[in-house]
């Protein structure tokens, strides 16, 4: 180093270079928020200057979504809390694979295991008993296809719980019960509101199951009102109500969840011994596990695949183009979401506001249903066009205001991973690159990214399927006759063409498959202490699965 | 960095500090520091946690900005109220208490990461050369997690000193480590520090291993410099029961100086600079305190201490202090203390008498 004195202000270069950043999050955020804020400023500005949400009755879809959300939350987080606990407590027949198969419902989308069920029970067919139809139907199938979201939550919180709590309760003398409702569940309840708050928007943005089964709640009445009855002001009314809705609930459980931080204390991290089950008891774990396993995923998925290879019925001739579809615009939506996503996570660990605005606002479009989401982004678009920004809605340029509203639906679940694999790059490790001489953006692509990247994959598989799976935003901004895997199998099972819709939907499900195998491996290896003793803290491994939580705030 | 690769190994001036403040929001973490810290000389900061040392060793690194008093390196300013040279443009090399290696690097390539500014085979070079200085020759393609605590803290040593830092900081470098690697790493760290003759600071709370390793100690009491000084001037002359206490076990009596004499349960100690009547506070080293043959105390108990007996003494008043005897001169039959009693000898230089400020 030279003698010269080498002043430099630093403080204002640093501050603009802040302020810059600050700016930039914001306004991507402002894009990525878009269809949600045109949703919300039209319907809104329209109520306030006297709108009758076109003529709608308001009470009865309120009454139908809240009784749907209400059951299907509290079934699913009981089934997905109780096996959690019983395979993470117990050892008995089938544990060690029910551990990780209990996420496998999460591989096929409801609505394709509602036409399964539907088929499985229409008059004369094979399970002909109670037929899976109407609001019972539409609960049945959310029930069973969402309890995985309470399971991975719990299970992960379980994992990670710290063995002293439970190894001082014992020595002060708690039996299994006690220890269970005292200790276990109580330290366990984050995570288990949580998922109950993922199980509870799911639900409430459902559409392909509860349209196919006729249930009319919220989604399906915008959706009427705007397609059915040509009154999109209308529908802008009923959807800004409902996303006011959505935001005073995601308020409320963010602040619930502030309170309810029960953190680790003691970071010494040890696999809770499992009790050997012996006795009639274990065959009843064994049957618990295995009866949510059975309705939500093996038995309907099966029954498609029989319905596929039955003679005489071959996949339509446009498949192959329909599979290609649905795997560009995955790629297309997933790439921009995790851009988007490694932004703001970027932009998050430099101001605080950002990733606090960030996290809640993403989780803002998480929460939209995919038509409101379309709804909105067509409302933007027709503002761009009047303006003279854009030509009419054809083409690459409908495609991509698709994958825009891609983003707004899924950007809060990159965002949450991302985010949890930033938080391996700790203080001391920036601080280490500092010192050795690296600036900001060298930290950033030798240091950041490369400890994250094993996370940002994790995210980019997930949200990749999660756009296979999309159904409504996809239905309605895609281009004319352009077909995704998910139209197609919606487009078979609303024509009664079950046998045709078995193809696409065994190939959503399958690609389904391969992020939940490895989400549900990331489950058994991350929990420091199992395979070669601890697990280094700097080891990158998948980011842990209850960041499967787009909402979940960094730092909990 | 930048002027780094155009000259190499030049003369850096010592790293002086002076009038140091850091503020958390409204509370000072450290205030009013002045220290000087010379080439080729390894300091010591030493307290317990929370006075403030990792805060102070952070605000050298550039890592936390100060709000008061000025950094300076030779001629140059690092810091003060108005300037904050970035971490990365400081020259220093910081040795974290986790050691903060790069999780996706081999030991070599973190050792590299510094010398990026050079051309490449001569960062691998010099990257396997320091590896080889610090006993790792054979381990350059490892990854962290596939190295013991001990080689971790080797790697992390190496990274700091290969770029020729400035000066160098380590933050409780050996507290990870258990103690037969922890005194093995001591001497080797003193050695390659001493070798590459810069400055180097280290934070530690362990008063053994500051005595051991620094050419100079500091000590930091709730943000305030308590006593700084060659170790031997700092434990044979400390400034307050603080500096006293920190460097290793005292037996303490609070009183008033009466005729130039503080009078404890055990002895008299002479306190020529206190008025009759003051407050003051009496510090004696415990191992400055023998049992010889006598009477006029009884032995509470003894315990073992390596070549050592420690005993608990207990005066007529039921005052209680502690004595260190060598193991063979004490047995547990109590040869040279009969009958569970004795007298106590205060080695020369072992006691002080303080003003006692808190009166």
């Amino acid at each position: 180093m030279s003698a010269v004195p080498q002043r430099r202000a630093v403080p204002s270069g640093a501050a603009l270079m802040g302020a810059m950043v600050r700016v930039a999050a914001w306004g991507l955020l402002a894009l990525v928020l878009l269809p949600v804020a045109a949703v919300m400023a039209g319907g809104l500005s329209a109520i306030a200057a006297g709108g009758d949400a076109g003529g709608t009755d308001l009470l009865r879809p309120s009454m139908v979504s809240l009784a749907l959300v209400a059951i299907v939350t509290v079934l699913a987080t009981a089934i997905g809390a109780g096996t959690a606990v019983l395979v993470a407590g117990w050892r008995f027949p089938g544990s060690e694979v029910f551990s990780c198969a209990m996420v496998l419902p999460l591989a096929a989308p409801a609505y394709i295991v509602a036409f399964a069920w539907a088929d499985l029970t229409a008059p004369g067919r094979m399970l002909d008993i109670l037929p899976v139809s109407g609001f019972g139907g539409a609960a049945f199938v959310l029930t069973f296809t969402l309890f995985p979201y309470a399971y991975l939550a719990t299970r992960a919180a379980l994992a990670t719980q710290s063995v002293c709590a439970l190894e001082a309760a014992r020595t002060l003398g708690a039996g299994t019960g006690r220890r269970l409702g005292a200790v276990v569940l109580p330290m366990a309840r984050p995570a288990l509101v949580a998922g109950a708050a993922l199980i509870a928007m799911e639900t409430a943005a459902e559409y392909g199951t509860v349209s196919y089964f006729g249930v009319r709640t919220w989604s399906v009445e915008i959706l009427r009102e705007w397609l059915a009855f040509g009154d999109r002001a209308g529908a802008m009314q009923l959807a800004s109500l409902l996303m006011l809705a959505a935001f005073a609930a995601l308020l409320v459980e963010r602040s619930a969840r502030g309170r309810a931080r029960v953190a680790g204390g003691s970071h010494r991290w040890r696999t809770p011994e499992r009790t050997e089950r012996v006795g009639p008891w274990r065959w009843v774990a064994s049957a618990a596990c295995a009866a949510p396993l059975l309705l939500g995923f093996v038995i309907p998925i099966a029954g498609l695949l029989y319905r596929a290879s039955i003679a005489g019925v071959s996949p339509a001739a446009d498949l192959p183009s329909a599979l290609l579809n649905s795997l560009t615009l995955a790629t297309l939506g997933g790439g921009l979401t995790i851009m988007f996503g490694l932004a703001l996570a970027a932009a998050g660990r430099r101001s605080a506001g950002v990733a606090r605005g960030g996290s809640l606002l993403t989780a803002l479009g998480y929460s939209a249903p995919g038509v409101v989401v379309a709804l909105g982004a067509l409302t933007a678009f027709g503002w761009a066009r009047e303006a003279g920004w854009v030509g009419g809605f054809v083409g690459a340029l409908a495609l991509g205001v698709l994958v825009w509203s891609y983003a707004t639906r899924f950007t809060a679940a990159g965002l949450g991973q991302i985010e949890a694999g930033l938080q391996r790059v700790t203080p001391s490790l920036s601080g280490a690159a500092r010192t050795l001489g690296a600036g900001a953006a060298r930290r950033f692509f030798a240091v950041d990214l490369p400890i994250a990247a094993p996370a940002t994959m994790a995210a980019a598989l997930m949200v990749f399927v999660e756009i296979v799976k999309e159904l409504p935003a996809t239905l309605l901004l895609r281009p004319f006759d352009f077909d995704t895997l998910a139209t197609r199998a919606y487009g078979f099972a609303s024509d009664e063409r079950l046998a045709q819709a078995a193809f696409p939907a065994a190939l959503i499900a399958l690609a389904g498959l391969v992020p939940v195998v490895a989400l549900s491996r990331a489950l058994g290896l991350s929990r420091p202490g199992t395979r070669t003793g601890a697990l280094p803290a700097g080891q990158p491994t998948l980011a842990r699965p209850r960041t499967l939580d787009p909402l979940a705030t960094p730092g909990e | 960095m930048g002027a780094m690769e155009a000259s190499p190994p030049v003369s850096v001036g010592d790293v002086v500090l002076s009038g140091v403040g850091v503020r958390f929001d409204a509370a000072w973490a450290v205030d009013g520091i002045s220290l000087t810290l010379r080439r080729g000389c390894v300091t010591a900061l030493l307290g317990a946690s929370g006075s403030g040392k990792s805060t102070l060793l952070r605000a050298i690194a550039g890592l936390e900005r100060i709000a008061r008093g000025e950094i300076r390196m030779g001629p140059q300013v690092l810091a003060n109220a108005n300037t904050h040279l970035p971490p990365e443009a400081r020259r220093v090399g910081v040795v974290f208490q986790d050691y903060a290696l790069f999780p996706h690097m081999t030991a070599a390539q973190n050792v590299a990461f510094g010398l990026d500014a050079r051309p490449r085979l001569q960062r691998q070079a010099l990257a396997g050369d320091w590896l080889a200085r610090v006993g790792l020759g054979d381990r350059r393609d490892a990854f962290p997690h596939e190295l013991s605590g001990g080689e971790q803290q080797r790697v992390a040593l190496a990274r700091a000193l290969a770029p020729e830092p400035a000066i160098v900081l380590l933050d409780e470098p050996f507290s990870a480590l258990d103690p037969g690697l922890r005194s093995e790493l001591r001497d080797l760290a003193g050695d390659v520090l001493r070798a590459a003759g810069c400055p180097a600071l280290f934070v530690t709370h362990d008063a053994d291993e500051a005595l051991y390793m620094a050419d100079q100690l500091a000590i930091l009491s709730r943000g305030r410099l308590v006593q700084g000084g060659s170790p031997h001037e700092v434990y044979a002359h400390p400034a307050d029961l603080t500096a006293a206490a920190a460097l290793g076990s005292v037996n303490v009596h609070r009183g008033r100086v009466q005729g130039g004499v503080l009078t404890t349960p055990f002895v008299a100690l002479p306190a020529p600079d206190l008025a009759d009547g003051a407050p003051a506070v009496a510090v004696v080293r415990v191992e400055g305190v023998r049992p010889i043959p006598g009477t006029a105390f009884g032995v509470r108990d003894r315990r073992a201490q390596g070549p050592f007996t420690l005993l608990r003494v207990e005066a007529p008043c039921g005052a209680l202090w502690k004595a260190q005897a060598r193991a063979d001169v004490v047995s547990d039959a109590g040869a040279g203390v009969s009958g569970g009693r004795c007298d106590l000898s205060i080695a020369p230089g072992a006691a002080h008498v303080f003003a006692d400020l808190t009166a």
